[in-house]
């Protein structure tokens, strides 16, 4: 007697919030739990719960990736198991925007010390949706969600002010994350302020120019660091200065010291250190 | 441990990596020979004081190969330095700078100072020189020197060599100038 494979009913259907192709709109995740009996999955989606107008197999894995979507439409997904028996009722419906993409900033880097309004344009912005960037010392304020292709904030990129560490240089990410939790993400980077470099400014004679009084300084404070920073600080030192900590890793180190050494016996002329800057008593 | 020794290695190394990729007449180690066809100069450093006080900063030949000079800067009787600033000025139509080794006073207990020197195009050496971290400051008892530097001499005559902005520093944080100082440097010349 031949019995037949029965088709288990699909339970879950989620959105991926992760692991898309970036700088791609109109794209969305899918995963599902698994069905025992299964050998395949079909999806379905459309723009209208329930009204199918696209499908596709997604094979045997759990996981689809859709794309070709509308950006700033909410789409439908369901998905069906499938076996030699035939193909089991629909999975419970999900519907979401595509992933948010966000295809132009106002601001791709900036400086330590700045604040700005942030602009950025793309697509699949909802209301709800979160703007977060990896760095501590980039604090996004006044997050307004101001249709779906665009969202405005107030960036502070810390130190504004002395004794405060500043942001760490580098590129982070800078996410949208929609209430879902799918998220877009793109690349802002913190450029270091190298007007921070000159750390003494009290001797009268050379206060304006890098040189040896600005090592001595430094050099006191070399390899202290702070917590939370830098996941190889062991312990916070209480003599780690921010103001010390140019590039904001956490440490007051070689790194930079070597920014130190980059505009030695240069004195500030509005962007950098030059010689041609110093005082002729300092040439 | 690993972390902190790497860095450890980057504090003394950085400086010498940038001495040698951004100043094209200064770096560290031994002195470099004679140039061709320079063999006729010969060089000398005479030190404005023989005999340097308590409470000195000064520059003394350490040492002539053709012509190059070494100079050595010393201090002499002054207790807990932790670091020091300074320029040296010179002629540069009658001097290059070519390089600097380390002296013997600041590692004292082991610690691995960091020094920083360039040369500016209008015959200024700006001079840094410092022990690293929490640690006290060194001692020098009688002369110590603080740190070499070697001189091409590039044509026959004589050039001052004066210290400007000098300042040596103890281990207080921030670290602080040690009262008192007298600098003293001296005359480069070459026949």
């Amino acid at each position: 007697m031949c019995k037949r494979t029965k088709i288990l009913i699909m339970a879950v259907l989620a959105l991926l919030a992760s692991g898309l192709p970036t700088a791609q709109a109109g794209v969305i995740g899918l995963s599902w739990n698994p069905s025992a009996t299964a050998t395949g999955y079909q999806v379905y989606y459309g723009i209208e719960p329930g009204v199918w107008t696209n499908s596709f197999p997604a094979g045997g894995t759990t996981q689809a990736l859709v794309n070709g979507l509308t950006d700033c439409v909410t789409w439908y997904f369901a998905v069906s198991a499938t076996n030699i028996a035939g193909e089991s009722p629909l999975s419970s419906i999900v519907g979401t925007l595509p992933r948010p993409d966000i295809n132009a900033a106002s601001h791709d880097a900036a400086m330590q010390g700045s604040i700005f309004t942030l602009e950025l344009s793309g697509a699949n912005f909802e209301q709800g949706a979160l703007l977060t960037i990896d760095n501590p010392g980039v604090i996004l304020e006044s997050v307004n969600i101001d249709s779906c292709n665009g969202i405005s904030a107030l960036a502070t990129v810390e130190a504004l002010l002395p004794g405060v560490r500043p942001a760490q240089v580098g590129a982070f990410a800078l996410k949208v994350t929609n209430p879902n939790g799918v998220h877009g993400a793109r690349d802002f980077e913190v450029l270091i302020d190298p007007s921070r470099f000159n750390v003494n400014t009290v001797t009268a004679s050379t206060q304006d120019r890098l040189d040896g009084l600005d090592l001595v300084w430094l050099s006191q404070l070399i390899d202290t660091c702070t917590q939370p920073a830098s996941p190889s600080c062991g312990s916070p030192d209480p003599r780690y200065n921010p103001d010390y900590d140019f590039d904001g890793d956490g440490w007051v180190d070689g790194d930079d010291l070597a920014y130190l050494a980059s505009g030695w016996a240069g004195c500030w002329d509005g962007s950098g250190w030059s010689e041609v800057a110093c005082p002729e008593n300092l040439r | 441990m690993r972390t902190i020794l790497m860095r450890r290695v980057l504090v003394v190394a950085l400086p010498l990596l940038l001495l040698a990729a951004t100043a094209c007449s200064s770096g560290g180690g031994p002195a470099p020979g004679p140039g061709p066809g320079s063999n006729t100069l010969n060089g000398a450093f005479t030190p404005e004081l023989a005999n340097p006080g308590p409470n000195t900063m000064s520059a003394a030949e350490a040492g002539t190969a053709a012509e190059l000079v070494t100079v050595a800067i010393q201090v002499t009787d002054m207790q807990n330095v932790f670091g020091s600033a300074f320029d040296l000025v010179y002629d540069p139509t009658l001097a290059t700078f070519v390089g600097w080794s380390a002296g013997s006073l600041l590692e004292q207990g082991g610690n691995s100072p960091l020094y920083q020197v360039s040369a500016t195009s209008s015959g200024r050496l700006v001079v840094g020189a410092s022990r690293s971290g929490a640690v006290g400051g060194a001692d020098a008892n009688g002369t110590v020197t603080l740190i070499h530097l070697t001189f091409r001499m590039n044509v026959a005559g004589s050039s001052l060599l004066t210290f400007q902005n000098t300042s040596v520093e103890d281990n207080s944080n921030p670290p602080q100038a040690i009262p008192g100082l007298t600098a003293a440097g001296g005359t480069l010349s070459a026949i």
